[in-house]
């Protein structure tokens, strides 16, 4: 093989592995405002953060008793709450998409996501108990999996069910409804994974569901009527999925007489899944 | 001194316990005194005071294999026959846990003592002895539950029996057990089958151990999901039988929204049947307070359209309402029974403490089932 051979194979082999990495490069993001004590873990040792800091992909970011920050990323921000910890797994710019997936360490985040430049975003927050993929969205995401939407629609489902699948795929265009597929939402979305829309809510842990939209929306209105509920409340079995009756919040007994064949509370707040 | 040595020592091995089992126990102080009559001026007092003591630990945090309990003493007055109750009630018994069958795939279940619910609410719905395991899966989720009455105490718990039952207890003793049926359930649910709706389907039977022969049967099948993201649907429909001899229905359709935070407005409608038709009176297992008269009907042979709506205010006060019409149908006929309402306002004083107060009256076709009803209730939990 002569020089000039080589030379050609090498800047192949160049052009072929710029092509492949540079749809996605690894980048950073703003530190747009904090309030308190925020760091950054850098080479083990934990380095304070001021207001228009990066940070970059694989980087872990702390906040303190009283503090919050808000990273931006292109067009996204995400708000960390007091004694939060996240590790911004993936920050890829690309040429049709960007990816963005956030591992939540412990405390509670908020994101709001928009697509910049005609640009897709795949954006992802999970951590072991549950995950959540958005599409043009603005949502919160506590360690206990608790997950919550006010904008767009996040698709839910268990910690146990993630891989990185979920993160490959363009989310398609377009508004989504109660009948929007997961699928479209965030493509790779295992079977199983709930559509939350703006307004709802859903609690998710490491190997199921604990509470699907409809359930969390009862139990939001009805958190006055129940927060005095001991173990006898909450240790219920409903049979089947549709009627979450024993979650029902009970108010005070004026239809039955309470004697010894009634029971006859009433039931208000009625939840449908 | 035996005694007062027994409770120092319980309390040191509790207490000692606690931080490293993650025990945990409480209690609950709770009182109901309610004025209720055909009208206002001849309102008869009836009062419930219990005493609940519970217990809960978490002993194994990878199978979450939970133990509960809850015991409770009560004492009940009722004017109009001028009784009194003293009521000792073990409610809640339970194991629970969950293993994990793969990477998507669980199994909980539960064993002992707990409240049990079937679909609808309204065929089966109370504290229970019995099993129930739960298969979860991401695209089905399968369960079955079986159990026993026997030992159920029967002031809390109320199973329908028939016309000239052999059932027949003392209701003086503290503890008076229940007639004896095994109910076992099975039940199928798809959530998010199309469209992010699920269908569910569930069968229970509950075989008379009693010499009553009078075993029931009960499908239900089930559609629901949500409409919007503040909207949600369900209906449902249940076939009945008594010893396979009859067939019941009994139907419902509710459409709840949840327009702002702490807010929601409920619209029901049930349909049970009487004999109408080749369709006979339904009848669920356990008694179920069907609307607000004096004679706190069944649901049987009646139709009834309700709107309900709760709205929290300054995060510690629920205030709930509810007005409804009721018609009868116990044969072929359908005929206006009456209106019914209800306000009842919650106020959370302390994290711990709550009272409310409420009132609801029913306007029934026949005065003499009209009911006035005011109540006030306070609870303390420790």
């Amino acid at each position: 093989m002569n020089s000039s051979g080589a030379i050609k194979k090498w800047i192949s082999a160049g052009i072929l592995a710029a092509l492949i990495l540079l749809p996605l490069c690894a980048d950073s993001a703003t530190v747009v405002s904090l309030k308190g004590k925020v760091e950054v873990d850098r080479n083990g040792s934990w380095i304070p953060l001021a207001e228009n800091d990066t940070v970059a992909q694989g980087e872990i970011i702390s906040t303190g008793f009283k503090s919050e920050a808000v990273l931006q990323y292109q067009g996204s921000t995400i708000q960390l709450g007091p004694l939060t910890r996240i590790t911004l797994e993936t920050l890829a710019k690309g040429e049709k998409k960007d990816t963005v997936s956030v591992y939540l360490n412990t405390g509670a985040v908020k994101s709001s996501v928009k697509k910049t430049e005609n640009k897709r975003v795949n954006y992802t927050v999970h951590n072991p108990v549950a995950v959540a993929s958005v599409r043009g969205t603005e949502f919160g995401f506590s360690s206990d999996g608790s997950i919550d939407c006010t904008e767009g629609a996040v698709v839910a489902y268990p910690g146990n069910w993630y891989d990185s699948a979920a993160s490959v795929g363009e989310p398609s265009d377009g508004q989504s409804s109660a009948g929007t597929a997961a699928g479209d939402i965030a493509p790779g979305a295992p079977v199983g994974a709930v559509v939350v829309l703006p307004g709802q809510g859903v609690s998710v842990g490491e190997s199921g569901f604990n509470s699907r939209p409809a359930d969390t929306a009862s139990e939001k209105a009805g958190t006055v009527l129940n927060a005095l509920n001991t173990p006898i409340d909450t240790e219920s079995v409903a049979t089947g999925s549709p009627s979450a009756d024993s979650q029902l919040p009970s108010v005070p007994e004026t239809t039955s007489t309470g004697g010894t064949q009634k029971t006859g509370k009433i039931k208000v707040v009625i939840t449908v899944q | 001194m035996v005694k007062k040595f027994a409770a120092v020592m319980l309390s040191a091995v509790l207490l000692s316990a606690s931080p490293l089992t993650g025990l945990d126990f409480g209690g609950k102080i709770n009182s109901t005194t309610k004025y209720q009559g055909t009208e206002f001026s001849a309102l008869k007092w009836y009062e419930s005071s219990a005493a609940h003591l519970w217990i809960s630990s978490l002993f194994n945090k990878k199978m979450k294999l939970k133990f509960s309990a809850d015991g409770s003493y009560e004492f009940r007055y009722d004017e109009r026959d001028n009784s009194y109750k003293n009521i000792v009630d073990l409610n809640l018994l339970k194991i629970s846990g969950t293993l994990e069958a793969g990477r998507y795939n669980a199994i909980q279940f539960a064993v002992g003592r707990f409240p049990v619910s079937d679909m609808t609410g309204i065929v089966f719905s109370q504290i229970n002895d019995g099993m129930y395991i739960k298969f979860v899966t991401p695209v089905i989720e399968f369960s079955i539950y079986g159990g026993s009455t026997r030992m159920l105490n029967a002031h809390d718990v109320t199973i329908l029996t028939p016309e000239g039952t052999a059932y027949n207890p003392d209701y003086n003793s503290v503890y008076v057990t229940a007639p004896s049926y095994i109910p076992f359930g099975i039940s199928i649910a798809c959530p998010s089958l199309f469209f992010n709706q699920t269908l569910a389907a569930e069968g229970w039977g509950f075989i008379d151990f009693s010499t009553d022969r009078y075993s029931r049967w009960y499908g239900t099948i089930a559609l629901s999901g949500p409409l919007s993201g503040k909207v949600f649907y369900s209906l449902m429909t249940t076939a009945g039988s008594e010893n396979l001899k009859t067939l019941s229905d009994l139907s419902k359709a509710v459409l709840t929204l949840y327009p702002a935070a702490g807010a929601s407005v409920c619209f029901t409608g049930v349909y049970a049947s009487g004999s109408n038709g080749f369709l006979s009176s339904f009848r669920g297992f356990t008694s179920q307070t069907a609307d607000f008269a004096l004679d706190e009907p069944e649901y049987t042979g009646m139709i009834k359209a309700a709107v309900s709506g709760s709205y929290t205010i300054l995060s510690c006060v629920c205030l709930v309402a509810e007005g409804g019409c009721v018609f009868v149908c116990p044969e072929n006929t359908v005929s206006y029974d009456g209106l019914q309402w209800n306000f009842s306002a919650v106020w959370n004083i302390f994290h711990d403490l709550q009272v409310s107060a409420g009132a609801s009256q029913y306007y029934a076709a026949d005065s003499s089932r009209n009911k006035t009803c005011l109540v006030v209730t306070g609870a303390f939990v420790f």
